[in-house]
């Protein structure tokens, strides 16, 4: 009879439900502490659709899609999760057919093919989740750098699971080493386990070393479940809740946090959510942000990683309320942050660093004034002029040359072009502006610019943490917006193209947005354009972040290239969504920030590698930054040349 | 007193440095001349001993008579002892109104005295016009945003520091003999409870860039450590301030505070010599209120050569040793 008898060998069990009941209440306690913590979030207002937040759930958690990224410890990962999912829901099925059916005298499931599936697939998991425990422990003392090595708690956790585990093993051996059944005895694995032990023990002392182990497993594993809520391994828990609470595809739009009217407490950090709190509560320390982060590295450096963790902690603090006023530390580094979604891309997760990276700047310019002071200039700019560089309104035609462009101010058709400050202004830039304009002029396509009526889109302000001030520039551009009656926007720029896409909606701006590599794909794809491959050079297509990671544009510009080349379209090593920030996003550009090797400079060394001849950007930022490091390289046979002039320049 | 006001004399305290008289105290006895009433007579007062030259320039400008101090003590500039006697001389005097420049010495005399002698004070005026039995003035707030209107409540003596550069500079065109007068009331310099026992001067090279009138700034194409010692000795020679581009800084040759540019400070001087820097636009946005740009580059194409006033073509290291030369003989 395929079978077993539940509680073999077990005097007193009594004492089992004791102590699982102290278990589970000491669990539920630390759980009652996490949830009350994520209570002191604000609700959020906006709520979305169930079915694919699920779905998302469902790809995040039980396919953990984004830890799989990494082989090694994707597998690791992926092991212990399926292996302890299986093993607790088996100790479920135990408890339910023995607690549950049992008293109730209902017919017992508990044989035949049942119990065999059943005894199968708990060994096969136990064995997987063994083998990822092993591996976490291998990668734990021997595979990562010692400084690299998270607290010791987390060791600890791994060594408690471990020690389940073998335990675990260990009691059934024993059970099936004296009663089990002749298939159990030749059953994997432990057929040559049982084996092993029968030739050790004598019957006696075998049910003996049982005993002693099953209470053994039994303790370990309650410590385990109680400890759930006070070690990492919380985060199987927090982890899930924000897998489900987010809505999946939401490309890093800024938690609106603007309230009427402005809520400030030099005290404590105001607009953080729910959801926000659950994440920092689901961060493991895996340090896939550290690494990737193009800023960090440095030891007391810039960290994604360091301030998730600062924040937790810091918001934790019964006495302080939300507060986090530490200067000193890892939140004393937030300037430094690009806000490229590196991080974000690569964490297991998808953590919002950047949204918790704002709103630490936002608690530091608008509550407690306290930034660096390039910014001051920067703020002052945007105020009175409308303009980071400070330049006016009187200036931001001075780029329009054609006739056939200034037409374009007056006579509102078509779609509008949205210009930029970055574009309008600067020097180099205002040529892009150019090319652009005049590859629309030749083919007399409707458009129109709002010239002098433009101001900053927000952007800046928005990300170095002034909110105040992007939401005043983004009532006026959508006042002005709409004065025209404006519903197709086409940028040159993918930060003005990001807030005006994702984030003017929340203040009433609904527009149509494109960044101008779309639009320029349709109008080759229509046959619109011409397009012929003229170009004989080795270039590169470096993708923006607001554009590539933030939208996932990456294919388009690609496909407009290789319609205009005459070879091969170089890659570098991080292209598309994992390309590397040029060093100017999030008001880096405005920001002295660090004197290390420059990011741009960094870029630039992998692309003179490749024997790349031009670089081809999207993003009026990138366009500067490289220019600026060739410059101080002096290198003589680079370009940067905007996707706009390339096609351009087949006159 | 009161019933004297408007009757008197309009008074204006005077700046000199070095045996000249500053602008803005031209601007000060070229606006109370437009601001007095005929009857009255345009007075400055002239603290320190030295009046050569001074007497002049200000009778050039319009001033009728001039008071100045006796004694060595008045030799430096001690505030305490500049209000209690300029305190007793209104007591005695009693002047229509009295202008300072808005000075850090201005602004610091005419607040003591706004309070000494119940005087209604408005600072930092750029604009001062008659207004019915009084003068109203202009002054602007909310960091230069807005610009407001104040007259001095009447019945008390009206007190204006005006700022540098926002009043017309006119000579007078009548030459009227200029009296000179010691000032007759005297201060008991024991009671005095400091005493100004010297000034230690400025050092150009070490004076913030945003003040700074004279600029020398050296950039990437300065080539190193050494290369800037060129540009040392010439702000030595000039008595300029030193300046770099980020890429100077970066490289560690010059500090952070001296820094030109997006990243850095915007300065306005008179004049900027702009060396071996290739003139980005992150730069030249740091420049561009300068009064004149002298630029110095090996690359002919470089874009600073677009903004510059007047630009010279070559290596700076067979430049500047002839140029700092020949700066030599001059300023010797």
């Amino acid at each position: 009879m395929e079978g077993r008898e539940i509680l073999w060998n077990i005097s007193q069990p009594e004492w089992m439900y004791l102590l699982t009941f102290l278990s589970v209440l000491f669990f539920f306690y630390g759980f009652y502490k996490h949830v009350r913590f994520w209570g002191k979030g604000e609700e959020e207002g906006e709520s979305t659709p169930f079915l694919p937040r699920f779905k998302s759930f469902l790809s995040q958690v039980f396919l953990q899609r984004r830890i799989l990224r990494r082989p090694y410890s994707g597998l690791m990962h992926l092991f212990i999760f399926w292996g302890l999912l299986v093993l607790f829901l088996g100790t479920l099925i135990l408890a339910v057919q023995y607690d549950l059916l049992g008293p109730l005298g209902g017919r017992s499931f508990w044989h035949g093919y049942f119990y065999i599936l059943y005894s199968f697939l708990l060994d096969l998991f136990g064995i997987l989740a063994l083998a990822g425990t092993g591996m976490a422990l291998i990668r734990r003392y021997f595979l990562q750098k010692t400084d690299a090595v998270s607290p010791w708690q987390d060791g600890f956790a791994l060594w408690l699971l471990l020690s389940v585990l073998v335990t675990g093993f260990a009691v059934e051996s024993m059970r099936i080493g004296v009663a089990g059944t002749v298939w159990e005895r030749s059953s994997f694995p432990f057929s040559y386990l049982t084996g092993l032990l029968q030739g050790l023990f004598s019957v006696e002392r075998a049910k003996a070393l049982h005993l002693v182990l099953w209470w053994a497993h039994l303790i370990l594993a309650l410590v385990l479940i109680a400890l759930i809520p006070y070690t990492k391994l919380f985060h199987m828990i927090s982890a899930s809740f924000l897998a489900i609470s987010r809505a999946p595809g939401t490309r890093s739009a800024l938690a609106p946090v603007f309230s009427e009217p402005l809520r400030l407490n030099p005290d404590r950090l105001t607009h953080l959510y729910r959801k926000h709190l659950v994440s920092l509560d689901a961060c493991t320390r895996c340090r896939r942000c550290e690494e990737i982060c193009p800023v960090a590295g440095e030891e007391d450096g810039f960290s994604p990683m360091r301030i998730v963790e600062e924040l937790r902690r810091g918001l934790d603090d019964s006495n302080n309320d939300l507060g986090c006023l530490n200067d000193g530390g890892p939140l004393g580094k937030v300037w430094e942050c690009l806000t490229c979604r590196s991080c974000e891309e690569q964490c297991p997760i998808s953590l919002e660093m950047v949204e918790k990276i704002v709103e630490v700047r936002r608690h530091r310019v608008l509550a407690l004034a306290r930034f660096p002071t390039e910014i001051k200039s920067l703020f002052k700019n945007m105020e009175t002029f409308g303009d980071p560089w400070g330049m006016g309104k009187s200036f931001r035609e001075d780029w329009i040359q054609e006739e056939e462009s200034k037409k374009r101010l007056r006579d509102k058709k078509g779609f509008l072009v949205w210009i930029g400050c970055q574009t309008a202004f600067h020097e180099r830039n205002k040529r892009v502006a150019l090319s652009f304009t005049k590859l629309l002029n030749a083919i007399h396509v409707d458009y129109f610019l709002l010239g002098k009526e433009e101001v900053c889109c927000g952007d800046l302000a928005r990300r170095t943490g002034n909110e105040y001030l992007c939401r005043n520039l983004i009532l006026k551009n959508i006042e002005t917006l709409q004065k025209h009656g404006v519903e197709k926007i086409v940028t040159l720029c993918p930060h003005c193209f990001h807030i005006l896409k994702e984030e003017y909606p929340h203040w009433g701006g609904r527009f149509e947005v494109m960044h101008y590599t779309g639009l320029i794909e349709d109008l080759i794809n229509q046959g619109k354009l011409p397009a012929q491959k003229h170009l004989d050079r080795a270039v590169t297509y470096h993708d923006s972040c607001y554009l590539g990671r933030y939208h996932g544009q990456c294919e388009g510009p690609r496909s407009v290239l290789r319609k205009i080349l005459k070879g091969e379209l170089v890659e570098m090593e991080k292209n598309r969504t994992d390309s590397l920030c040029c060093g100017a996003g999030g008001g880096s550009f405005w920001l002295r920030g660090n004197t290390g090797e420059k990011i741009n400079a960094r870029r630039l060394n992998e692309m003179r590698e490749k024997k790349v001849q031009v670089i081809c950007t999207s993003c009026p930022y990138c366009l500067v930054m490289f220019e600026e490091a060739i410059r101080n390289k002096e290198i003589t046979d680079l370009a940067v040349i905007d996707l706009a002039e390339l096609i351009n320049s087949a006159g | 007193m009161s019933k004297k006001m408007g009757k008197g004399d309009l008074w204006v305290v005077v700046e000199h440095r070095d045996s000249e008289l500053l602008d803005i105290s031209k601007e000060l006895c070229s606006q109370g001349r437009r601001m007095k009433k005929s009857s009255s007579a345009l007075v400055a007062i002239l603290f320190g001993n030295e009046k050569n030259g001074l007497v002049n320039d200000l009778a050039r400008y319009g001033v009728e008579k001039v008071y100045l101090t006796k004694g060595e003590e008045w030799k430096s500039f001690n505030p305490e002892a500049s209000v209690t006697l300029l305190s007793k001389m209104i007591f005695e005097e009693s002047p229509s109104a009295i202008l300072f420049g808005s000075s850090s010495f201005g602004n610091s005399l005419a607040s003591q005295l706004a309070i000494r002698n119940r005087g209604a004070l408005v600072t930092d005026c750029i604009d001062l016009k008659e207004y019915r039995e009084s003068w109203v003035a202009v002054k602007p707030i909310q960091r230069d945003k807005i610009n407001v209107k104040m007259v001095p409540a009447s019945g008390m003596l009206p007190l204006f520091t005006l700022k540098a550069g926002a009043f017309e500079i006119e000579e007078s065109t009548l030459t009227k003999p200029i009296e000179v007068e010691e000032i007759p009331s005297q201060i008991s310099w024991e009671e005095m409870l400091t005493k100004v026992v010297g000034f230690i001067k400025a050092d150009p090279q070490s004076a913030s860039i945003e003040e700074a009138d004279l600029i020398i700034a050296g950039g990437k194409g300065v080539g190193d450590r050494e290369g800037f010692k060129f540009l040392e000795e010439m702000a030595d020679l000039l008595g300029a301030t030193l300046a770099g581009s980020r890429v100077a800084v970066d490289l560690g040759w010059i500090p952070y505070e001296r820094q030109i540019g997006l990243t850095g400070k915007k300065v306005t001087p008179r004049l900027l010599f702009a060396i071996g820097i290739s003139g980005a636009f992150e730069f030249t946005i740091g420049i561009k209120e300068s009064k004149f740009i002298v630029a110095l580059n090996k690359d002919p194409n470089a874009p600073i050569f677009k903004i510059a006033d007047a630009g010279i073509v070559g290596d700076l290291r067979e430049i500047l040793p002839r140029l700092n030369e020949g700066l030599r003989g001059i300023m010797r």
